[in-house]
């Protein structure tokens, strides 16, 4: 049996160290190759060899920075996108509170409009919402990144089955108390509901720091680009120096990467929770 | 209803309307009212910077795409893409959540390893994996494959060959989106009673005939659910082809989403463009519905 | 201190049905009325609509002579103690005892002082810094009562407020519920579903079924007078005992009660008599008190045999399980169960013999209501 048992594990370590190492060259290759001085990365970047962290040299970065405003685009990004996660936390709540608990005409049947929109994606409303923008004149601008991502169907039902699930008589015990509805949403509900909320920054955040379509798109400065786009166009700025991409890729992703391990928990618990929404 | 009950919902409503208008707003305006223009516009023969003025011409775009190679191209890398990815990435993450449930040491770190790709955005990783499909024998891949395959493997150019282009942006986006998928799954597995399991080894199961009748079975809806949010990924693609690919070679990557920038800002005929988005959230919806349909089917037999 | 009506109140569910209907009541000032009843008999409704937490579909609802219907729960004045407590999970104890303060915009050196004051009158001033989630059962009961109290509210509600702590410390709250009640004289409703609480506690209890009052008085009316067969099975534990039997007119202030295969004969004084004559020949419901059974005869009492079916020795008292003999099978659900001090045994041939005094009986007539007691006139 125990015998057994060690085959077992072993094999377990060995399938999932394989894996690993499947999940992590691309990675590795990234990493270690934004640290080799250009010439070699062109010749070297594509062999085995690259997965070595053979030399050491922070040229690549300095180069990122000489060529492209890789810190404009960041604070873009990160402009946006807490532009975007800060306003969608609040509308978004409110609404979902709104359906969960308030008695209103119509409520019933704006919720299945509600439900049905989150089917549909960017994509399919792209090409219109590109017009109504250009009409509103907001092309190029932050805002044409950050207002139509607000509000969000998605969001709103996340929040919405939360609420739901939060037992009624603390918002009575609170009427009871003489607290008034906004003061019940800020400081009853939402103290109680700091999963879903952070669920669902989480969620938003990730979506939003990747996107490519939308800033593609609308704005063509660099003004206001984010990074999504800082790195594509740098893969058609010739020349092609993977080293800088490597680099650029680097610290584009590191930001994530640490609030992710910080805050990995919620990560996991968030991507778990929309399972089992679904 | 009594007048006491009238001035209640009066009030409700006069809160409910201040409290849900900015979402309701922000939603008619840049989700409800794009759609419906999508619609309208895919009835049209709109295309910016013509001479010509809006008609109505009722199918005709929707004729025109389905007789369009490069849109028919398209629909079925679509479908390819969709039946490469589903299976595969979902047969995957089953795995790698059934390896990360064990109660072994350090499986946390695994799982957070796994799922470190989903926090990557798209066109990064796009980006990288270019390298990895490198053409040549010094290309990472093809390197990988040579040694493992002991020098009978021929090295190739992964996105610029039609047979193998749409398979390497499979692996990417497999690459990328499996650990997602392991998340939810694991979560399910972790959701199952142990006293299932008990049950079944006193009733004499050993341990594949567990996986078939309890772990299979109680993970129905989460695969429902991975099958379905991974389809309508795949239906989506665009990231990838835009940077890689750019829907070579010979239409052998373009997508609808691909298609449909293109005819918008390449060509500049929106009301091509919406037609095609229009034929394309009809695709997702009709595959929303039928797995609500089975997923429901699923809980009246529970 | 408010004295609370409730004026025909009716509350109808969506779906047409009826929670409570036609509940007329009214709570004195500083007056401790319990509502009582199975689950699901309206009680929670009916104390929901006195808070303002539901709407009433008819009647009027008056605190302290004014109408209220409209108001919100805000505007009442009421203060609720809630079953699971609802206290705020997120708040230290002194924030959740401050926060009714702080709600209606009291002074802060006022809501400091009367915080102590309740923390001192609860003993909770140990724990003011901790969260709910670190407190026991008990702890989290008091502060409880004291968010409810600590605004000094018009009316205080109590929604079961003992049925999730233990059986020990039932006992205990239950009684400085009393003390606390009686030292503020608060008018206060009191919801429960245990008929112990409901007799130990009250000033007036009110019995429910089915969101419809079925009777209202003292502890002692209830259980010496029900007026139907209803609150004699509710009230007492074990409740009365309802037994089908046949009224016989013997003549002449005297009575024969047919229960099964054996009759009890009654002297009765004129006016009870007179009641239940119209009834002889027919069939009615013999209701007696597990209490009323005694092994040996006293004055006036009546002879009844019954079978004994099973004893529960308790300690201080046995359960005695009885069917009557000749009254044909019984399910286990419908045996008399009979009171008896000390230790009782089960009799060799099963069959024992009990002394029941008259004046202990209840009769019912088919539509359960009590014969004796029918046409006095208002509860």
């Amino acid at each position: 049996m125990i015998g057994r048992l060690r085959v077992g594990t072993l094999s377990v370590y060995l399938l999932l160290a394989a894996f690993a190492l499947a999940f992590l060259v691309p990675v590795a290759m990234m990493l270690f190759g934004s640290f080799k001085p250009d010439d070699q990365v062109l010749v070297q970047a594509a062999r085995l060899g690259s997965l070595l962290p053979t030399e050491f040299s922070w040229f690549n970065y300095r180069d990122v920075f000489a060529r492209v405003p890789f810190t404009r685009y960041l604070f873009n990004s990160a402009f946006i996108s807490a532009c975007i996660v800060a306003g969608g936390l609040l509308v978004n709540s409110l609404a979902a509170y709104a359906f969960a608990r308030l008695q209103w005409p119509g409520r019933d049947w704006l919720l299945l409009v509600v439900i049905a929109l989150m089917i549909i994606p960017l994509e399919a409303i792209a090409v219109p919402l590109f017009y109504e923008v250009t009409l509103l004149g907001w092309r190029d601008t932050y805002w044409v990144q950050i207002i139509p991502f607000i509000a969000n169907a998605f969001s709103i039902y996340l929040f919405y089955s939360f609420f739901l699930g939060l037992p009624r008589e603390l918002e009575e015990a609170a009427r009871i108390d003489g607290a008034g509805p906004w003061r019940i949403f800020f400081r009853i509900v939402a103290p109680n509901a700091k999963p879903v909320f952070a669920t669902v920054a989480i969620l938003s955040f990730l979506t939003q720091w990747g996107a490519l379509l939308w800033p593609l798109m609308v704005t063509h400065s660099e003004a206001v680009r984010p990074l999504p786009l800082g790195i594509a166009a740098f893969y058609s700025l010739p020349p092609l120096q993977w080293g800088d991409i490597f680099a650029f890729g680097v610290m584009m992703v590191t930001p994530v990467l640490l609030i992710y391990v910080l805050f990995q928990r919620w990560f996991v618990q968030g991507v778990a929770t929309t399972g089992v929404k679904g | 209803m009594t007048s006491a009950g009238h001035q209640t919902v009066n009030r409700d409503a006069r809160l409910a309307w201040l409290f849900a208008s900015p979402a309701l707003l922000g939603l008619s305006c840049f989700v409800l009212l794009p759609f419906v223009l999508s619609v309208i516009l895919s009835f049209t023969n709109l295309r910016l910077g013509s001479p010509l003025s809006m008609e109505f011409m009722g199918f005709s775009q929707y004729q025109r795409i389905f007789s369009d190679q490069a849109f028919l191209a398209a629909l079925r890398n679509n479908s390819l893409f969709a039946l490469i990815v589903v299976p595969l990435q979902t047969a995957l993450a089953l795995l790698l959540a059934l390896l990360v449930n064990q109660p072994l040491r350090g499986m946390v770190i695994f799982r957070s390893l796994f799922f470190m790709p989903v926090v990557f955005p798209l066109s990064l990783v796009a980006v990288v994996w270019i390298i990895v499909f490198a053409p040549g024998p010094q290309g990472l891949l093809n390197q990988v494959l040579e040694t493992i395959t002991l020098g009978a493997w021929q090295a190739r150019d992964f996105l610029h060959d039609p047979v193998w282009a749409l398979p390497a942006i499979s692996l990417t986006s497999i690459w990328q989106g499996v650990g997602f998928q392991m998340v939810i799954l694991l979560a399910a597995l972790q959701g199952i009673a142990h006293e299932l399991y008990e049950a079944a080894r006193v009733d004499g199961a050993n341990r594949w005939q567990q996986f078939v009748c309890i772990t299979l079975p109680q993970l129905r809806n989460a695969i429902i659910f991975v099958v379905l949010v991974t389809t309508i990924l795949a239906f989506r693609l665009f990231d990838q082809v835009q940077i890689m690919t750019q829907g070579g070679p010979n239409y052998a990557t373009t997508t609808v989403m691909y298609e449909a920038v293109n005819s918008a800002f390449g060509s500049q005929q929106v009301a091509r463009a919406a037609a095609m988005t229009v034929v394309f959230f009809t695709i997702v919806l009709l595959i929303t519905l039928l797995q609500r349909a089975v997923a429901r089917h699923e809980r009246v037999i529970e | 201190m408010a004295s609370v009506e409730l004026r025909n109140i009716g509350k109808r569910f969506d779906n047409g049905t009826w929670a409570v209907k036609d509940i007329a009541l009214t709570i004195e000032d500083g007056e401790l009325v319990v509502l009582v009843g199975s689950s699901g008999c309206g009680k929670s409704t009916l104390l929901r609509l006195l808070a303002g937490l539901e709407n009433a579909s008819e009647g009027e609802i008056l605190i302290d002579g004014k109408k209220v219907n409209q108001q919100t729960p805000q505007q009442r004045n009421v203060a609720m103690v809630f079953q699971n407590y609802a206290l705020y999970p997120h708040m230290t104890v002194r924030a959740n005892l401050e926060f009714p303060l702080h709600m209606s915009h009291t002074a802060k050196d006022q809501i400091k002082a009367r915080v102590g004051e309740i923390a001192d009158m609860l003993q909770l001033s140990e724990i003011m810094d901790r969260r709910p989630g670190q407190l026991s059962g008990g702890q989290r009961q008091r502060v409880a009562m004291g968010r409810a109290l600590v605004r000094d509210p018009s009316v205080f509600l109590l929604d079961e407020p003992l049925s999730n702590l233990d059986a020990s410390l039932r006992a205990q709250i239950r009684a400085e519920i009393a003390r606390i009640q009686k030292r503020l004289k608060t008018t206060s409703l009191y919801v429960t579903h245990d008929q112990v609480e409901a007799m130990t506690l009250g000033d007036r209890v009110v019995v429910l079924d089915h969101g419809e009052l079925q009777q209202i008085g003292t502890p002692q009316e209830l259980y010496h007078h029900p007026k139907n067969s209803f609150v004699a099975k509710f009230i007492g534990s074990p409740g009365m005992n309802i037994l089908p039997s046949e009224l016989i007119d013997r003549g002449d202030g005297r009575l024969g009660v047919k229960l099964g295969g054996q009759q009890m004969s009654l002297v009765l004084e004129r006016q009870a008599y007179e009641k239940l004559v119209p009834y002889s020949g027919q069939d009615v419901y013999t209701g007696i008190r597990p209490e009323a059974f005694a092994c040996a005869p006293t004055q006036a009492s009546v002879e009844l045999k019954a079978n004994v079916e099973a004893v529960e020795f308790i300690g201080h008292e046995t359960l005695a399980y009885l069917s009557l003999p000749g009254a044909g099978q019984v399910h286990a659900d419908q045996l008399s169960i009979a009171r008896l001090p000390g230790q009782f045994h089960k009799p060799n041939a099963d069959v024992a013999v009990f002394y029941i005094k008259p004046d202990a009986l209840c009769f019912f007539n088919q539509a359960g209501r009590n014969i004796l007691i029918e046409g006095t006139g208002e509860q």
